[in-house]
């Protein structure tokens, strides 16, 4: 499993589409989870909890709501 | 002088434009007619005093719901569905007032989870869950035991009083519903919440074994009208929904049965949905405003406006004066800052913090806002 690229700097994906930033700079709705890790772009499981998410990326493992 | 014709220039648009100006307009009348011009780019002004006939409408509606304490007829809805967008705080006032006198001021506050998301074979065009759309939300496995405790502490902790398991299922086979009656008694026990399900088409011996496993309220909503529906659902029919809330009633449990604006459906078809939750009489309805879901049918369809919202929250309340009315999904980009308004339309219920995919604005917001209202939090069950 490889790290996730640090907080502050640009993501690579969208979190929206999963492509690359350069063809997308991000289609997330307001009130969406982020579907595509911002990291690899690809899909994230996701599981939405009244209080937040959790979504799982097959190579940078899970990331979490604030 | 603009103050010499105050009515040209108040009452629209089209007069200021048609009236023969031999003068050019000073400074003062063009600003006017620009803050006219803005205003119709985006819907009449909401202003307009009330007409007598409009009135005495209103008059006749509140002597039948307070003081006859009778269900409107479709005709009667039909004549407050048409009034005017100025008429529309009129009605969220005679709304509020039915939901006071019939319900309380108290509000209920849900928590829901989906603990089985994604994959479902039905194909309502408005869900972003169904396998027949591609959409980002694929099929994922049931939630572990320990995932649904902890989203039910989550929602306790927000101070609800109920808490909702949703599947995104046609029904449930034998070992689902083996594992949703397993959960109930778990979350309950472990929370104090009351337990409601939302899995899909219930036969009689699954709605009788849910009731005997605690689920104190099951979700199965209408959506929409009867004769809209098999423009927005070919896998089952309108029919079927409606059997199986009647199971959920005849078998003891209290019925949450909701609706989903913004689809296409008409104002006659809005009216002719509440007309039959009147008949179902449910404990609960969820009001739900589509979020167009990309990848969906519907996912290119506007969003209901806010003042439409408010509107139709007001209309559900004075159809459906004694149940337990519940802003659900959509209303973040609905209503956007008239969340409260519609608190003093006709709510009287919250799905606080998250829905099943998509997010809600943060509960403190929402706990804030019954706060200011002064609205006190509570479970709440049928009216009357
Ligand atoms: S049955 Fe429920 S989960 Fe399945 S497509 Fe329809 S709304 Fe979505
Ligand atoms: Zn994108
Ligand atoms: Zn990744």
């Amino acid at each position: 499993m490889t790290q996730l690229p640090a907080a502050d700097s640009a993501p690579a994906f969208c979190t929206g589409c999963g492509q690359s930033s350069a063809s997308c700079p991000g289609c997330g709705r307001d009130f969406d989870p982020p579907r595509y890790c911002s990291a690899c772009g690809r899909w994230m499981g996701v599981t939405v909890t009244p209080s937040g998410w959790t979504a799982r990326c097959k190579e940078h493992g899970e990331q979490h709501s604030a | 002088m603009p103050g010499e014709h105050p009515q040209t220039l108040t009452r629209s648009t089209v007069a200021v434009r048609s009236a023969s100006a031999p003068a050019a307009p000073d400074a003062e009348t063009l600003h006017e007619i620009h803050r006219q011009e803005r205003a119709s780019v985006t819907g009449a002004p909401v202003t307009a005093p009330l007409l007598p006939a409009e009135r005495a409408l209103l008059r006749s509606v509140e002597h039948a719901v307070l003081d006859e304490r009778r269900l409107l007829t479709a005709t009667e809805l039909s004549a407050l569905a048409a009034l005017p967008d100025s008429a529309v705080m009129a009605l969220a006032s005679l709304a509020h007032q039915v939901r006071l006198t019939w319900c309380g001021p108290a509000v209920e506050v849900e928590g829901i989870l989906s603990a089985k998301t994604g994959g479902c074979p039905e194909d309502c065009h408005f869900c972003s869950q169904s396998s027949r759309f591609d959409t980002t939300v694929k099929a994922t496995p049931f939630l572990d035991t320990d995932e649904v405790l902890e989203a039910a502490r989550q929602t306790a902790a927000l101070g609800a009083s109920e808490f909702c398991i949703v599947l995104a299922i046609r029904g449930p086979d034998e070992r689902t519903l083996a594992r949703i009656l397993e959960l109930v008694p778990l979350v309950h026990a472990e929370t104090g919440l009351n337990v409601a399900v939302s899995a899909g088409i219930l036969t009689k011996d699954q709605a009788r074994r849910l009731a005997e496993g605690g689920v104190h309220r099951y979700n199965h909503n209408l959506e929409t009208a009867r004769s809209f529906f098999s423009e927005v659902v070919t896998t089952h029919s309108f029919q079927e929904r409606v059997d199986t809330c009647q199971l959920v009633r005849e078998e003891g449990m209290e019925l949450c049965c909701g609706a989903l604006l913004g689809m296409g459906e008409s104002d006659e078809q809005r009216i002719e949905l509440l007309s039959e939750l009147q008949d179902l009489d449910p404990t609960e309805v969820p009001v739900n405003f589509l979020n167009p879901r990309p990848g969906t049918p519907l996912g290119d369809r506007a969003p209901v406006g806010a003042w439409e919202a408010v509107r139709w929250i007001a209309l559900f309340r004075l159809a459906l004066p004694g149940v337990i009315l519940r802003y659900a999904g959509g209303r973040e980009i609905t209503l956007r800052d008239l969340q409260a308004i519609g608190m003093t339309a006709g709510i009287n219920a919250l799905i606080v913090g998250n829905y099943l995919t998509t997010l809600g604005r943060s509960s403190a917001d929402d706990l804030q806002m019954l706060d200011d209202l002064r609205m006190p939090v509570a479970a709440l069950t049928v009216a009357f």
